[in-house]
């Protein structure tokens, strides 16, 4: 049995109890793991039982403050210590300035000698050096998979090119940007025609800011650049700069040239920089409609590219059970 | 890199006479532009690429010029190319406010020339967007010339968009 415990019944923290839910048996005879969800928090109370809590109870109520599992007033912080959870699952909504309240989250967590599992990028693209010491120490692990393209293994393929160097990143790594210059180059439409276009889509929050700045993939890029090329880098040191300069003439001179604009996070030489850049239109990273994608310049085996859905509530929960399930195979299963 | 412009007369085996001392001459081809359709008084022009491949290159074109001359081939012109690979950036602001002349001038102290360059603006006063193909001798790194690039648009305030080569 592997115990579970989520912080943060959102679209993702949903997305997963559904999944789980619904492919219990599935796990159990694909991998050999009972899963059993012993709390989950919100930011009110939490539902809690050491017994095991019934997902499709709590899926199915009006209202699952109305159960018995419930405890109000039960904060996360609090809790994690005592939780019967093997595995801490956080998908809270973050300040991306300060990575809270997941960073403490994950803290509390691995000190706890529990096994962490988030989507959430504040934490590591603010303090990454700092969780992996922690998990080291507590002789603990943690999966972030999905803090990088959602389900797309940018983070896993370390794994797989184990022996190889990594020499250059360069990916496109925010779906709203990439949507909205896709537009721009399609149909020849204004930036802001092509923005609240991608809004009534829902491919764009309300304050996009966080999005067309630069800073969703200046978080992601210092992930993939302490993770792969083994580098100790923060927010702080990228060179970001968004997408609101970019017009129908550049996008218009770039295609005579059989060019597109990209918005491209670079990693190479010690330097990592988010910014607009020229790639040629039969380029591997000239991806259509909101796709991710990562290009790895490597030592051995040259250029290597993984694309797909870089987000959505069922591809963030899809990275994040893979990582649950990854944990439990490596760490939980012999204990099970 | 070499380009050699010539006559030849339009008759069977005159080409393959032109290329003899440019090949005996350690002058590997890369390219010849023989055009028919330009053909005056019996005469057509050709223009051969070739870089020669020996310790003592300056030796060798003369070689080369002296016997083309000695075949009453006329030479219109010998001009050392160097090799370059092309870079496409585009600026965008107050470009024609800022003189592109100065900023082409600018770019060439680096070594780099614009060989094209396209514009898109609906007046000169306003906004415009202006695409310089750059050409970049080979043995340049190119950061240096986009080092240049973003010195310049600092000095005139304009928006930078330069190539990522994968």
């Amino acid at each position: 049995m592997v115990n579970l415990a989520l912080i943060g019944m959102g679209l993702v923290g949903s997305q997963v109890l559904k999944i789980i839910e619904k492919n219990l048996q599935k796990y159990k005879d694909q991998y050999n793991i009972d899963f059993n969800f012993t709390a989950i928090f919100e930011y009110d109370g939490a539902l809690i039982s050491d017994a095991g809590i019934s997902v499709s109870e709590v899926l199915g109520s009006h209202n699952f403050r109305d159960l018995d599992y419930w405890k109000p007033g039960v904060q996360a912080i609090e809790a994690i210590p005592d939780t019967k959870a093997d595995i801490i699952i956080d998908a809270t909504p973050v300040n991306p300035d300060t990575g809270e309240p997941a960073l403490s989250h994950i803290l509390k967590a691995l000190k706890s000698k529990k096994h962490v599992v988030t989507s959430n990028k504040g934490p590591f693209y603010l303090a990454y050096e700092n969780i992996k010491e922690i998990a080291e120490k507590n002789g603990v692990s943690f999966g972030f998979e999905s803090t990088v393209g959602s389900a797309v293994p940018c983070l896993g393929i370390r794994d797989s090119l184990a022996g190889n160097k990594i020499k250059k990143i360069v990916g496109v790594l925010n779906g709203t940007s990439n949507y909205i210059l896709n537009r721009m180059t399609s149909e020849g439409i204004s930036f802001n025609l092509a923005l609240q276009e991608a809004q009534e889509n829902g491919y764009a929050e309300t304050d996009p800011t966080l999005d067309i700045e630069g800073y969703d993939a200046a978080g992601k890029l210092v992930i993939l650049a302490n993770h792969l090329l083994g580098w100790n880098k923060t927010i702080k040191d990228v060179k970001i700069s968004g997408i609101t300069k970019v017009n129908e003439d550049m996008i218009s001179l770039a295609k005579k040239s059989h060019m597109e604009i990209k918005h491209l996070a670079v990693a190479k030489d010690g330097e990592l920089e988010v910014s607009l850049k020229l790639i040629p239109e039969n380029s591997a990273l000239a991806l259509g409609g909101t796709l991710n994608g990562v290009y790895l310049d490597t030592e051995l085996a040259g250029e290597i590219i993984i694309t797909g859905r870089g987000a959505g509530g069922s591809e963030a929960a899809a990275g994040i059970i893979s990582d649950v399930i990854n944990i439990s195979r490596r760490y939980l299963l012999a204990d099970t | 890199m070499i380009e050699l412009e010539a006559k030849l007369p339009d008759s069977p085996g005159a080409l393959l006479k032109f290329l003899k001392p440019i090949s005996e001459n350690a002058g590997n081809i890369h390219g010849i532009f023989h055009t028919h359709k330009d053909k005056i008084g019996g005469m057509i022009p050709v223009l051969v690429q070739f870089e020669i491949i020996a310790k003592d290159k300056v030796k060798n074109l003369e070689n080369i010029k002296k016997i083309l001359q000695d075949m009453n081939i006329p030479i219109l012109k010998i001009t050392d190319i160097q090799a370059v690979h092309q870079m496409t950036v585009i600026l965008s602001g107050h470009v024609f406010r800022s003189n592109v002349e100065e900023i082409i001038k600018e770019l060439g102290t680096t070594g780099a020339k614009v060989h094209d360059l396209e514009a898109k603006f609906t007046n000169p006063e306003d906004i415009s967007n202006v695409k310089f193909i750059v050409d970049i001798p080979d043995e340049m790194e190119d950061r240096v010339v986009v080092q240049k690039l973003e010195e310049i648009c600092d000095w005139k305030d304009l928006f930078l968009l330069t190539e990522e080569i994968l």
